[in-house]
């Protein structure tokens, strides 16, 4: 039963070595120090020893002695904070002893506190659980004159031997090597406190291992950001990035808003879209920094010593989390993707952030945070509402970077890329290897009906392309992010990631290719009075301007104006006015946050009125009181991929720009004064032009 | 003027959609199916509607979020289709997890029509090819089919109100029969429109049918299709689907006031809505204020108090009486629309807890069932004994409360002619007073 506790609640060896390391943290330690004693010539050992407080004999018996002991609990629950550095104990259910017993069968325990003698404990884990009971259990103390912690010091030395893990490769006193260290956030170090590992007779193998602050060095993109009770500042640092012939740029911004991602997918679940005061209950402050690197192609052939710094992503790239400077496992580790990076890359793999081009951390208060718990097992926090909310907080923040980074991996492409010809890309080789790896996992009849239409939507699409003539349409770049979005999906897949997510990023990946052919097969036009499309988009949206209370204006439909008469696809262009009502909704609800009263007047307005005054055509104009376009070029508003959502896909403009393109028209963005808005709606205008009906 | 479909299937992708309707048309439904192209005219209402197939993305677009696709299918409904009755939502698309969050979008936003009894998937990659047309289409039949079945509460429902359509079909081919089939279609049509005319005289009199047409029709038409739908009896194929419905433990279970005051409202309670003069036969409607406050013992010939106490078994004390009158011609009058003042009954309503317990209840009382009115449980008490009469014209310009329905009112007003008619007849009786013991000396 003992043997199984210590297995069942610390996962691996390398989280034993962590839970050690926590230990000599509460203890008030200023340094831990690891030995990995593994040479050949003497029994294996593994020996970790703290300059911490230490325990008197009686601490030892009532605390230490005894599983599932609460000492650490209540002293956290109380406040009480250690002496020397004013820690709150990381420990909470007394499991950390267990630690030891997960790495081998004896260990010795010597342990001094101060002005005490020191204390030695032997125990011996077969013998242990021979005994049918817990206190027949032969464990014997013996106290003795100071010889370990001679003079004034105190602390506590654990030996272990008899280690259950005797053959320790390369690669895993690798791993340790960057635990071990990691266990402080290297950004924010807990005050006075240090981890260090030692590998006697193989220090060669943790040599070359690249320290954090070189490695920071070298990312491309920093931010950092604190947001607390919705006020979020933050700091974007695009570095100069050698070969390329572009300067870097600094920008920040304090008191914003922290836009949202939705996680459910059920947009009722998440009815604020911005951060409020009730979003950090139980979390209180977060704060991190998110060091980010690119490795196109095209950049990876400028960078020197790309592989060192590759093999290091591929090994520790994430987000790490770390309360009060120390790390909470699992999160940031290798095969824990607790935000999802990977999947939600396979839709957008441009500008989306993956794991392996990420170096980060994420900062919480012990103090404030007691609605994140840590599970037992230490993977992570209970899967309470606290730990959903801040991973929408810590995505809401990643996204505000992937928002800014946006603008510099343009002009890193713009730099970098050669124009592309939509119709020769490949998608052939990238489905092949999608397969071969869906029916090695056996998983090839989930996924089989979206990957076949992903290739056949993609087929259709080139040849469409090819025999109308349309290839000036920039659907390039769409075309190239399938293609690496096909890959994305065959790697996270390899990785193992989970199928069911991964079966909905190849859903919505085919979707995305559905809705270009649906574009380019274009509907046959007939000849549609404006006032019909305006009536149509008023009757679809009803239930949700009712229910974020919007307050509708459209003096067109109330008079018996036809407004114009012209040619197109009534439901393309009703899918572009659609898209142009989503994104009006989804920035009124950024601007106003807060649904108002049945009884008041709605503040969140939205204006769909006729303008004869574009040289091109008549226009629909959209019009509305939320945030705006925010200074953006119209040039990047219907770029592919170019959006300020947390979780949009940057597609919904450029979509409606084709579609009016396709239909003789454009999407415009008149300025204030260009056109006839009443007052009161001053955040975004734009414009369905359409073609003059001769 | 045709009969109102209810099977609807929408998808913007014309493959899809015919693949769809055709599998449907051979499941034995039949299926309307709606192309759709964004413009709404193309939609007519469908109020009667009882299954709609509704494909997710019905514009096209590239956005992975659903909320604009639900609000699309939303309007369709609460705009177009404009459904009545219970209905089911069949999500035909590659997205068949979406359902339950559609389900609850249109739980939370739909307003002013009913809402989905159900939504559940049809996933549409496991049965169209690549071409976008059914792969299998017995495959896809009976994923409809298992999709039903799992349903077998509505299931049941939706068969009985089949088999009542059946028995008007029936109804009325009955009625053809009745006219020469061999005939000239000008011939035939004569002979029928003739047929209709005897029905209506035949039930409410000559002179009454260019009153209301309709009315006249149905009065005479009613009685067959009651009988035809009292004669309906299990059908060898649907009696597994009638065992699925409900479990041999239901039978047994006593239901509480509330449910049965909502079954009462269901079985015998017609909403004001529908009972819009205070002249139709059983409405119910508020005492008017001519007879009300000081001008009640003028009228009736005792107080409020007193009345209700000592004649319409309420509590003393209770909250503030509600008095109505109930309209209760006589059937005949009523249909033929005779001339005259229309008769109505003096009755009081109150919830449960302010119905006396003292002592039995007048003999000349009618006590209704409870039945669900204003958010709370009810009687109607009526008594035979307070009758009075108003003008047509007046009492159709009262907004009634509601209507008894038919079987109510015929159990009340057979009560209340009941007590009326009852004989009284003059007899002796022997005393029951003990006779005087006998004194001892002699007279």
């Amino acid at each position: 039963m003992l043997q199984l506790l210590g297995d069942e609640l610390i996962g691996s060896a390398r989280l034993a070595v962590f839970e050690l390391v926590k230990n000599a943290y509460d203890a008030d330690a200023n340094e831990v120090a690891v030995c990995l004693d593994l040479d050949s010539a003497r029994e294996p050992a593994i020996t970790v020893v703290d300059d911490g407080e230490g325990m008197t004999l009686d601490v030892l018996r009532s605390v230490w002695l005894v599983p599932g002991d609460d000492y650490r609990q209540k002293q956290r629950l109380s406040g009480r904070r250690t002496a020397g550095h004013g820690r709150l104990p990381l420990g909470e259910k007394g499991l950390g002893r267990f630690a030891a017993h997960k790495l081998g069968n004896h260990i010795t325990l010597t342990t001094r506190a101060r002005r005490s003698d020191e204390c030695v404990v032997e125990i011996d884990w077969n013998e242990l659980i021979a005994q049918p009971y817990l206190d027949e259990a032969p464990v014997t103390i013996q106290v003795r004159r100071p010889e370990t912690f001679s003079g004034d010091s105190t602390g506590t030395r654990i030996e272990i031997r008899q280690l259950r893990e005797t053959h320790w490769p390369r690669r895993e006193i690798r791993s340790l090597h960057n635990q071990v260290t990691s266990i402080c956030s290297p950004f924010e170090e807990p005050s006075g406190f240090r981890a260090v590992l030692r590998v006697p007779g193989r220090e060669d193998w943790i040599a070359d291992l690249p320290d954090v602050s070189e490695i920071v060095d070298r990312a491309f993109w920093k931010f950092s950001f604190r947001v607390d009770n919705g006020e979020f500042d933050w700091t974007y640092e695009f570095r100069r990035i050698p070969g390329f012939k572009l300067d870097g740029r600094v920008v920040g911004k304090s008191g914003d808003r922290l836009k949202l991602p939705s996680i459910s997918g059920d947009d009722r679940m998440e009815k604020k879209v911005v951060a409020d005061e009730e979003i950090f209950k139980g979390i209180g402050p977060v704060s991190g920094e998110f060091y980010v690197y690119d490795r196109d192609q095209e950049v990876r052939r400028r960078l020197p010593n790309i592989r060192l710094l590759g093999n290091y992503l591929d090994e520790t790239g994430g987000v790490r989390v770390y309360r009060d400077g120390i790390r909470v496992y699992n999160y940031g580790e290798l095969g824990d993707d607790w935000l999802g990076l990977d999947l939600r890359r396979v839709n957008v793999p441009t500008r989306r952030i993956s794991r392996n081009i990420i170096l980060g951390a994420v900062h919480l208060s012990l103090k404030d945070s007691p609605g994140l718990v840590e599970k037992t097992n230490r993977e992570g926090f209970v899967e309470n509402d606290a730990c959903v909310q801040l991973r929408r907080i810590v995505l809401g923040a990643l996204a505000a970077l992937e928002e800014e980074r946006q603008f510099d991996k343009e002009r890193i492409r713009r730099l970098s890329e050669k124009p592309a010809d939509p119709t020769a890309a490949k998608i052939e080789k990238p489905i092949q290897d999608l397969r071969h790896e869906l029916r090695k996992q056996g998983m090839e009849g989930k996924f089989e009906p979206y990957v076949t239409n992903i290739e056949k939507y993609y087929r259709s699409m080139q040849e469409t392309l090819l025999s109308a003539g349309m290839s000036g349409l920039n659907l390039a770049v769409v075309f190239h992010e399938v293609e690496r979005g096909v890959r994305a999906l065959h790697q996270v897949i390899t990785e193992g990631a989970d199928m069911e997510t991964a079966a909905r990023q190849a859903r919505d990946l085919m979707h995305l290719l559905d809705g270009f052919a649906a574009l380019l097969r274009r509907d046959s036009k007939k000849q549609h009075s404006g006032r019909k499309l305006v009536d149509a988009a008023r009757r679809f949206n009803t239930l949700r301007f009712r229910h974020h209370r919007i307050r509708f204006v459209c003096p067109l439909l109330q008079s018996d104006d036809d407004g114009f008469q012209s040619r197109f696809a009534f439901s393309l262009v009703l899918g572009s006015l659609n898209n142009l009502i989503d994104n009006a909704l989804y920035w009124l609800r950024v601007r106003w946050p807060n649904l108002p009263e049945e009884s008041e007047s709605p503040e969140r307005k939205l204006h769909i009125g006729v303008s004869h005054d574009f040289e091109a055509g008549p226009a629909i104009v959209i019009a509305d009181n939320g945030v705006g376009f925010q200074g953006d070029d119209p040039a990047n508003l219907v770029r592919p991929f170019f959006t300020r959502k947390p979780d949009g896909m940057g597609l919904g403009l450029y979509y409606a720009n084709l579609a009016m393109e396709l239909n003789g028209g454009q999407l415009a963005f008149p300025q204030s004064g260009e056109v006839d808005v009443p007052d009161g709606f001053d955040g975004a205008v734009a414009a369905l032009v359409f073609k003059e009906d001769k | 003027m045709l009969p109102k479909p209810r099977v609807i299937a929408i998808d913007d992708e014309q493959r899809h959609l015919a693949g769809l309707a055709e599998a449907l048309n051979r499941y034995g439904a039949a299926c309307l199916p709606i192309h759709f192209t964004g413009e709404p005219e193309h939609i007519l209402s469908c109020p009667c509607v009882r299954v709609i197939f509704a494909d997710l993305h019905l514009v096209p677009g590239v956005s992975t979020g659903h909320s604009q696709h639900f609000s699309m299918l939303g309007g369709l409904i609460e705009d177009r289709i404009k459904p009545i009755g219970p209905y089911l939502i069949i999500l035909w698309t590659v997205y068949p997890d979406q359902a339950n969050s559609l389900r609850n979008f249109l739980e939370d936003r739909l307003q002013n029509v009913t809402k989905p009894v159900s939504v559940k998937p049809l996933d549409k990659s496991k049965y169209l090819d690549g071409n976008g047309g059914v792969k299998e289409t017995d495959a896809l039949i009976e994923a409809v089919r298992s999709i039903i079945a799992g349903q077998p509460q509505i299931a049941a429902l939706f068969n009985w109100e089949e088999r009542v359509s059946d028995a008007s079909a029936d109804t009325v081919s009955s009625i053809l029969e009745l006219t020469d089939a061999a005939a000239e279609d000008a011939n035939r049509n004569k002979e029928i429109g003739r047929l209709l005319a005897g029905f209506a005289a035949a039930a409410v009199g000559g002179e009454h049918v260019e009153k209301e047409r309709f009315r006249a029709v149905n009065e005479a038409l009613l009685p067959i299709l009651a009988d035809r739908i009292a004669s309906m009896r299990s059908q060898e194929a649907d009696n597994e689907l009638w065992r699925a419905a409900f479990d041999k433990s239901d039978v047994g279970h006593d239901p509480s006031l509330d449910e049965a005051a909502k079954l009462n409202r269901l079985l015998h309670i017609e909403p004001a809505a529908n009972a819009d003069k205070g002249g139709e036969r059983g409405a119910v409607i508020p005492l008017p204020e001519e007879f009300s406050g000081d001008e009640f013992k003028t009228v009736f010939g005792l107080t409020q108090e007193t009345a209700v106490h000592k004649q319409f078994w309420g509590k003393d004390g209770g909250s503030q009486p509600c008095w109505v009158l109930v309209q209760t011609q006589a059937a005949c009058d009523y249909a033929q629309r005779q001339p005259g003042p229309l008769p109505f009954h003096l009755g009081l309503y109150m919830p449960e807890r302010a119905q006396s317990r003292k002592g039995k209840p007048p003999a000349a009382l009618w006590r209704s069932p409870c039945f669900e009115f204003e958010d709370e449980a009810r009687f109607l008490h009526v008594s035979a004994r307070f009758q009075i009469s108003l003008p047509n014209e007046k009492a159709a310009e009262i907004k009634p409360l509601f209507r008894l329905r038919e079987q109510l009112l015929n159990d009340l007003i057979y009560r209340l002619h009941g007590y009326g008619a009852r004989p009284g007849i003059i007899s002796f009786r022997k005393s029951r007073k003990k006779p005087k013991k006998a004194g001892s000396g002699n007279i």
